[in-house]
């Protein structure tokens, strides 16, 4: 379409404004409800195929990748230390504006699990880089409700 | 028939309920597994998977076909998602079959999902933004105003009233109180509690009306070979049509389903059908309201033009009638789980022709059954016919 043709502004065509509007109550499911009550409690758990050897976390109800049934017998604690896979800084947020300061968020491997965790990563004045020891950090129990919040951050293991 | 024959070897449901703790993953899983153990097949004899699911807003996850993939075994397989609106359970079953019949895959995992209680409060919210967004929905209109407008249509055009269409929600509900993942099954129910229910919008009432659902539902699909070595009892798929009427819901016929009809002519032709009313044995037609498996009946040439209330009211479409329609209790009994209920229709088929139903098992060893489906906005129809 030539430049010329496009509508620069939209008040020059009739127009109506409308948004997409709708609320979501999401149940947390059979493993995720045990699993935000770990968090609660400070503990992370996984579940571990016996078959494929690999440990998910969040812990799951069943293994992807055989279908198997990720019973009782397959929770394992993890954690809380783990290993810094990736990181990034943000300076800008959803909405165009800067961060400041910038917020920090990581990729972290806790011990004993396959999959990854991606949380806040708090910065101590500590280089950042990958490979990284880094180790979780809960909010006051006072303060937990049962939420992906009650971990607060990870951060450098001093 | 084009290409090869592919079956329905196996078949898994979850229990239909308002609203399931299970996440919708963990509900496609369930359903899945329970289909692969009823063929005792293992996901690794699994060629490609097929997810249905309709509006991304009821799970309230942009793109939750991806999220629910896990849950259907979807993980290094190829994979594709049906999705054609209240049309996509009987739709996914097709898309099954052409994976198949194309010779491209041996095997295929047709899963279908629905989470609606997580749109809050009402998945009638969702539905909102189906409207044009210049015309319609500046006048605030509700989903519901189409069905009432289109029952009052078919209502007035043959002369038919409130009580005999009413007659389709007793006799599902009460052929679902013999379903163990039935919603709302009650045997008790009567014609008076239909008439009874709060008003909606006039004539819709809230028994005329399929309740919201979290469910999901599985069936293994393989080509012949396959078929044969893992069960001695393949339910083959006979015919499949699908056909799509104007956009507009305000241009089309509101007291006759063509897009239905013309679905069905396609399965028929298919299937070598010539007499539909003699060679089909047990119909599971689309049922969301009562008034649309008597429309759904008629599209699929099953019964004259407004006549279909007279199946129903003279017993005809009972489960032991002689066109027994609807025996699982459909959507108005089993539940409406959107995309999960058209694939519960076809499921019910592969347990029906197996003789598989338990208390639900329509008498005479029925050979074939169509399962049909309607959907997108309000416009498409699906259909399959399998057989033994
Ligand atoms: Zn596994």
């Amino acid at each position: 379409m030539p430049l010329k043709e496009r509508i620069s502004h939209i008040d020059e065509v009739r127009s109506w404004q409308g948004s997409i509007r709708l609320e979501g109550v999401y149940t947390a499911g059979v493993a995720g409800e045990r699993w935000l009550r770990g968090l609660q409690e400070g503990r992370i758990y996984g579940t571990r195929c016996p078959r494929c050897r690999y440990t998910y976390v969040p812990a799951r109800l069943f293994c992807e990748r055989c279908f198997g049934h990720l019973d009782e017998a397959t929770w394992v604690e993890v954690g809380p230390q783990g290993t810094l896979t990736s990181w990034t800084r943000v300076h800008v947020a959803l909405d165009g504006q800067r961060l400041s300061p910038p917020r920090c968020i990581g990729l972290v491997r806790l011990d004993g699990a396959d999959a990854l965790l991606v949380h806040d990563l708090l910065e101590d004045g500590t280089p950042l880089r990958v490979g990284l020891r880094v180790e979780a950090v809960f909010r006051p129990p006072a303060e937990r409700v049962g939420s992906i919040r009650d971990l607060a951050y990870f951060r450098p293991v001093p | 028939m084009a290409g090869r024959r592919v079956a329905i070897v196996g078949a898994g449901m979850t229990k239909f309920v308002r609203r399931a703790l299970e996440t919708g993953p963990e509900l496609a899983w369930e359903a899945a597994s329970k289909a692969l153990e009823s063929c005792e097949m293992t996901l690794d004899q699994v060629d490609a998977v097929v997810l249905g699911s309709a509006p991304d807003a009821f799970d309230g996850v942009h793109m939750k076909v991806e999220y629910l993939s896990p849950g259907a075994g979807a993980w290094g397989k190829p994979t594709i998602r049906g999705y054609v609106g209240g049309g996509t359970g009987v739709f996914a079953a097709i898309q099954g079959w052409y994976h198949i019949a194309s010779g491209m895959f041996d095997t295929a995992l047709v899963v279908c999902e629905e989470k609606m209680s997580s749109c809050h409060p009402h998945p009638q919210a969702a539905f909102n933004y189906i409207f044009d967004h210049t015309t319609e929905r500046p006048l605030g209109p509700n989903l519901l105003w189409i069905f009432a407008l289109e029952m009052n249509a078919y209502m007035t055009k043959y002369g038919l009233t409130k009580r005999d269409i009413a007659l389709v929600a007793v006799k599902n509900k009460r052929n679902a109180a013999a379903h163990p993942a039935a919603q709302l099954g009650d045997p008790n129910i009567t014609v008076e509690d239909v008439l009874n229910s709060e008003v909606l919008a006039w004539p819709v009432q809230r028994l005329d009306v399929s309740p919201v659902t979290d469910g999901a539902v599985a069936v293994v699909m393989a080509a012949d070979h396959v078929a044969r070595r893992v069960t001695n009892r393949p339910v083959w798929v006979e015919g499949v049509g699908w056909s799509l009427d104007t956009q507009y819901w305000t241009n089309r016929d509101l007291s006759y389903p063509t897009y239905v009809e013309e679905a069905a002519r396609k399965a028929y032709a298919m299937a070598g059908i010539r007499e539909p009313r003699k060679e089909i044995h047990i119909v599971e037609p689309y049922d969301p309201f009562d008034y649309k498996e008597l429309h759904h009946l008629e599209g699929l040439l099953l019964a004259d033009r407004g006549k279909a209330a007279e199946l129903v009211a003279l017993g005809i479409a009972n489960r032991d009638g002689a066109m027994p329609v609807t025996p699982s209790g459909g959507l108005l009994g089993v539940g409406n789980p959107i995309a999960a209920a058209g694939l519960m229709k076809v499921a019910e088929l592969f347990w029906q022709l197996r003789g598989e139903a338990g208390p639900r098992q329509v008498p005479g060893q029925p050979k074939r059954g169509l399962a049909q489906a309607w959907g997108d906005l309000m416009q498409v129809g699906t259909v399959i016919i399998l057989g033994i």
